[in-house]
């Protein structure tokens, strides 16, 4: 018979766990082994040694320290955890709403999309007004007029020449010569004097 | 004879909530909960495991560690599986832990000082010490010692194996998985086991 059968029927034969077809099949082994039935008696004296000698269960030295310590270092995983966990129920809380929000967030990305279109457009159309700069029109023909174009600072300097003397009776926003304050005409008249 | 300091039966609710019904509110957090699984179970676990390494303080260390990994994977913990196989098999994993780590430390050949009795692991933490408690009978016993004596001589596997079938009452199958093994490896090394110590404890007899 195979050598692992024989051991788990010896083994089954300690432990009272035969059934009865693998108790005949022991018998047979037992019938050729003579010393194989003192052997079994022998393990199965060891096995009730062993249950009578060692305890199952043995408290551990100062069992109520053994607590306090085991719950101190439980409640410090606890704690260590918290943070993680409440940010996943925080997260998971918002479950709901991901996918309004994500509608949401397409509508404002196209709104944002238009409107970035539209500034862009108008920008567009005042760089090239100013650019294209090319020309000044004047209601007198004795008036020119240059272009100075400068593209960095995004300004142009138009000279025009051709104009006529200011006179002296020429009223700007209103206001005659003789009108203009006193304070005025004195520091004027000292500028010359 | 049953021993002095052994506690009275660490696995039996006796009227108060099941270990399962206390898993379930150690699931939803309830520390309380589990304390009272602890002191339910400490005394096997600490047995178990003084049995295995033969030291008391490191045994102590050790319990508390396979506690603190239990405490850890109870969310994943199912409800169909034994509890106190899953409790042996969290210790069996954190003993082996400790013998491969001495083993390591001694940078050799697995070392016999394990399993005597006075010796400390480099860098076990502090624990409480106290005289000879009265469980203690049995190494002062004749019998008791030559028990030692002979399990002292088996393999780490073969040990387990004895204590589990024979001291905590497994049947084949939960011990196979208590151990992570085949049922034919259990049914092989009890097989062995007892073969051995039939021949050391016979012999020992024979000698008085």
């Amino acid at each position: 018979m195979n050598k692992e059968i024989t051991d788990e029927l010896m083994v089954k034969w300690v432990d009272h766990k035969l059934t009865a077809t693998e108790q005949a099949e022991l018998e047979v082994i037992l019938l050729e082994d003579s010393e194989l039935a003192g052997e079994l008696s022998a393990m199965r004296s060891v096995k009730a040694k062993i249950q009578k000698e060692i305890p199952a269960s043995v408290e551990p030295p100062y069992p109520d320290f053994f607590n306090n310590q085991l719950m101190r270092k439980v409640m410090l995983d606890q704690v260590s955890r918290l943070p993680k966990e409440k940010a996943k129920r925080w997260w998971k809380s918002l479950q709901w709403a991901w996918a309004p929000a994500g509608a949401m967030a397409l509508v404002l990305a196209f709104l944002a999309g238009q409107r970035l279109g539209q500034e862009g457009g108008e920008s567009i159309t005042r760089s090239v007004a100013t650019s294209s700069l090319t020309s000044v029109y004047f209601s007198e023909d004795s008036l020119n007029a240059e272009i100075i174009p400068d593209a960095e600072g995004d300004v142009s300097a138009i000279i025009v020449t051709g104009l006529s003397a200011i006179s002296d009776d020429a009223s700007f926003a209103g206001i005659k010569k003789g009108e203009l304050p006193v304070s005025y005409q004195r520091a004027e008249a000292k500028r010359f004097h | 004879m049953a021993p002095v300091g052994a506690s009275s039966d660490a696995g039996l609710s006796e009227g108060g909530p099941s270990d399962h019904e206390l898993i379930k509110s150690c699931q939803s957090g309830d520390t309380r909960a589990f304390e009272t699984l602890v002191t339910r179970h400490r005394g096997k676990v600490y047995a178990m495991v003084q049995n295995m390494i033969k030291n008391e303080a490191d045994a102590w260390d050790l319990s508390q560690e396979v506690f603190l990994k239990v405490w850890k994977a109870l969310p994943k913990f199912e409800a169909r599986a034994k509890f106190s196989t899953w409790l042996y098999r969290i210790s069996h994993n954190v003993v082996y832990d400790w013998l491969r780590k001495r083993k390591i430390d001694s940078a050799g050949e697995f070392d016999d000082t394990i399993l005597s009795e006075g010796s400390v692991a480099v860098g076990s933490m502090t624990t409480p010490n106290q005289d000879p408690r009265p469980d203690r009978a049995l190494e002062n016993s004749e019998l008791g010692e030559e028990i030692n004596a002979a399990m002292a001589t088996l393999s780490a596997e073969h040990r387990e194996t004895i204590l589990l079938r024979e001291v905590q009452g497994f049947d084949y199958k939960e011990i196979a998985k208590a151990m992570d093994c085949s049922l034919g490896t259990v049914m092989s090394r009890l097989y062995y086991a007892r073969k051995k110590l039939q021949i050391l404890l016979t012999d020992e007899q024979r000698n008085y």
